[in-house]
């Protein structure tokens, strides 16, 4: 059963906004499950991107710097999922990581769950007005202690999930939620709702 | 945890305990966690008390633990509910018919067992899916297509029992049709083969279908009698070209003619490909293109006019923007010089309609290159792919897409006439109960000799509105019923409805079905209520599936 770490929306656009000046207010709020030592990082076979949106490649090029592979979509994942990904499951097990619309998650999500992996963790991103954004998000809590960086990273947002992502603890203890707004994350056209998610 | 109806915990405790022993713990799931992955992302119930959801879920390798399982499940009386690979999307997924069944997950059941070029024929278990034998067919350079559904991620065998289509010839059209031979465990759990399969030492298992005496496999489809454990299919030989062409008609009358010559050249063999049958003012023919397709303003205009188009204003619309009124596009595959003439030969017959414009549309030697397989529609080339889940995606013309759907599909017959009748009574049922049916729709024509005019309902995570598409559906149903219009398969919120509309002789069909499942399920263990079909002590649970 999930675990549900919510914490109040008001008080965290409170502390998107005044992030400047309390830098670990956010992580602060959510220390309930911190360690002391980060815990092994998974390795990412793939990391994949719509290149249709402009989130999903500022969080595929943050990625890259990073030194994962990464794959684009364009919404259908059959040549990516059929060429890359399936004959690598056939092998065994490898997660990939991902930020795109909820339908190529939905694909993706039951094709991996074929070869015994699931998603572990998602956020699902919604738009509210005035240049927030909001991620709904559900994961394993020795990740979720870290949501605090998401509200602090303003319009690098994507960029701090593919950093996440790539310190994605190996062995996840019990799942928790939480609701995180970032403030001034967003330009007003790019409200296409996105998922962050990663399947292992 | 929802306990199967009249289990105890003591006893669901001990026949999980036994599954263990036979597929090993680790393929016995029964966390809440590991549960949730087998409900219906479609349900029509979704979050709701009556959504149907399983207790747990067991996976066997082989037909050997399969009918170990069978036998435990008889011991404990504990209801099973076989899905292949689980992807019945729109018609139920993976979720059983009964709360508390333990899904009998065949997906690791996975293995091509045979390809056959020289009969064009393969043997596969329950858990190959469409990729699978694409991969097989294409990394072994076997000259064989397979006939795919949208999407292609489902089971061969779990998509022909339902009574799935596609979209190449029409003798692969029909999954079940397009099948020969099943090994099936009975509910006892023995083992048995139909066909040839039934003759020690034949040969001809895959080649000849009905072997001898009452030919069984139909009850096997859409059922509740066995668990199918192999399955063989007839495949498509790889044509040497592809050839469509379309024929447009400007007149609404002329949709009834049109539909006769279609159907003549079908029954025929002049083309053996799909037929698409639609109105040009409604974009592509091919349903799937169509819809991506926005129409012109002007038309978009004419089309929302209160109370319904006006007819005749559609039609000097279509003749003076050179826009068929209907048209429809034939598909044609064998050999080029061959298909060139049976499309010259269409044109001819369908000259007999006035002022019939013709345009050649597609033309291709096969195989296809990587950069046409792009190009084309994937299916009608039984290419699988998961496009489907695009199409409908978030966009400008569509910025609130549902979260999924599931389908209306009565089967109507296949002439203009009847076509015309669906438009005027579903078109009156849609302006009533608030549904996007167009007044132009037409039906889809997977089948021979037939229509589906199928439609998608839109299911979303609201309950009211999910509420109220129930009501509608159902209420569709009735109306379907009552001009003679039956579904030709449902999702299983509304199985009991509908096979409750087969109702000649008073049910004479389903008291038949149910009698069969009384002699060879007695515990009823088998899938209880698919297809509404009930064992007898549940039975007064028809209606009423929570």
């Amino acid at each position: 059963m999930a675990h549900r770490t919510r914490l109040d929306r008001r008080r965290f656009l409170q502390i998107g906004a005044a992030v400047s000046s309390l830098p670990f207010a956010a992580t602060t709020l959510l220390q309930s499950a911190a360690v002391a030592d980060p815990p092994a990082s998974i390795r990412l076979f793939r990391v994949i991107f719509d290149e249709r949106f402009g989130h999903s490649l500022a969080f595929a090029a943050q990625a890259e710097r990073l030194r994962v592979l990464t794959r684009a979509i364009r919404g259908d994942v059959t040549d990516v999922w059929y060429n890359d990904l399936d004959p690598r499951w056939g092998e065994g097990p490898a997660a990939i990581a991902g930020m795109t619309t909820g339908d190529s998650l939905f694909c993706l999500e039951r094709l991996a769950w074929d070869r015994g992996m699931r998603a572990v963790f998602r956020a699902e991103r919604r738009c509210p007005p005035a240049g927030h954004i909001e991620h709904a998000i559900r994961g394993p809590e020795n990740l979720l202690h870290r949501v605090g960086d998401l509200a602090e990273a303003g319009a690098n947002w994507p960029g701090q999930i593919a950093h996440w992502f790539t310190r994605f603890p190996e062995s996840r203890s019990r799942t928790a939620e939480a609701t995180v707004v970032t403030a001034r994350a967003h330009a007003a056209a790019d409200r296409v709702p996105l998922v962050s998610w990663v399947i292992a | 945890m929802k306990l199967p109806p009249g289990i105890s915990s003591t006893d669901f405790a001990a026949a999980l305990s036994q599954f263990e022993s036979v597929v090993g713990r680790q393929w016995v799931f029964s966390s809440d966690e590991d549960v949730a992955l087998y409900r219906d992302a479609y349900s029509p119930y979704w979050g709701e008390e009556e959504e149907l959801v399983a207790s747990a879920a067991v996976a066997p390798d082989g037909v050997e633990q399969v009918q170990q399982i069978v036998r435990i499940a008889n011991r404990y009386r504990v209801p099973l509910y076989p899905v292949s690979t689980g992807k019945n999307l729109g018609y139920g997924g993976s979720a059983p018919t009964l709360s508390g069944c333990v899904v009998l997950d065949l997906k690791r059941m996975n293995r091509v067992l045979e390809v056959n070029e020289g009969n064009a024929s393969c043997l596969v278990e329950p858990g190959v899916s469409y990729f699978d034998l694409y991969r097989q067919l294409q990394e072994n350079g076997h000259k064989l297509w397979i006939d795919t559904p949208d999407p292609g991620w489902g089971s061969l065998i779990g998509n022909a029992l339902d009574r799935g289509g596609g979209y190449t010839a029409a003798m692969y059209r029909n999954h079940f049709d397009a099948h020969c031979g099943l090994e099936v465990v009975l509910a006892n759990g023995e083992v048995m083969r139909t066909g040839m399969g039934a003759l020690p030492g034949a040969q001809t298992w895959q080649q000849y279908k009905v072997g001898f005496g009452p030919w069984i496999d139909g009850m096997f489809s859409q059922s509740n009698f066995g668990i199918v454990t192999k399955m063989g299919f007839w495949l498509m030989p790889e044509p040497e070209a592809y050839l469509s062409g379309t024929v447009s008609v400007f007149n609404r009358g002329d949709l009834i003619p049109l539909v006769d010559i279609v159907n003549h050249l079908e029954n025929n063999g002049i083309y053996t490909g799909m037929p698409f049958i639609g109105s040009p003012l409604l974009g592509p023919l091919n349903p799937g293109e169509q819809l991506r397709y926005v129409p012109p303003p002007e038309v978009r205009a004419k089309m929302a006019t209160p109370g319904g188009p006006n007819l005749a204003d559609l039609e000097r619309y279509c003749k003076t923007n050179s826009v068929g009124f209907w048209a429809a596009q034939l598909q044609f595959y064998g050999p080029e010089k061959v298909i060139r003439a049976q499309w010259e030969y269409s044109k001819e017959r369908f000259s007999a309609i006035s002022g019939a414009r013709f345009e050649d549309t597609a033309f291709y030697k096969l195989p296809l290159t990587a950069e046409q397989k792009e190009k084309v529609h994937k299916v009608a080339f039984g290419i699988p792919n998961l496009s489907m889940f695009f199409i409908g995606a978030r966009s400008t013309i569509n910025p609130t897409p549902g979260e999924g759907h599931v389908w209306f599909s009565p089967i109507i017959p296949r002439t203009g006439e009847a076509v015309f009748e669906a438009q005027r009574v579903f078109t009156a049922a849609a302006q009533e109960l608030g549904l996007p049916i167009s007044p132009l729709a037409v039906a889809t024509t997977y089948w021979q000799r037939a229509f589906i005019f199928i439609f998608g309902f839109p299911i979303t995570k609201d309950v009211e509105t999910n509420r109220r598409n129930r009501e509608a559906f159902r209420k569709l149903v009735r109306i379907a019923a009552e001009h003679g219009w039956g579904e030709y398969r449902t999702a299983p919120a509304y199985q009991d409805e509908v096979m409750a509309t087969y109702s000649f002789n008073n049910h004479a069909l389903l008291r038949f079905h149910e009698t069969v499942k009384d002699a060879i399920d007695p515990n009823g263990i088998l899938s209880p209520g698919r297809y509404g079909i009930w064992p007898k002590h549940l039975r007064d649970r028809k209606g009423k599936r929570t």
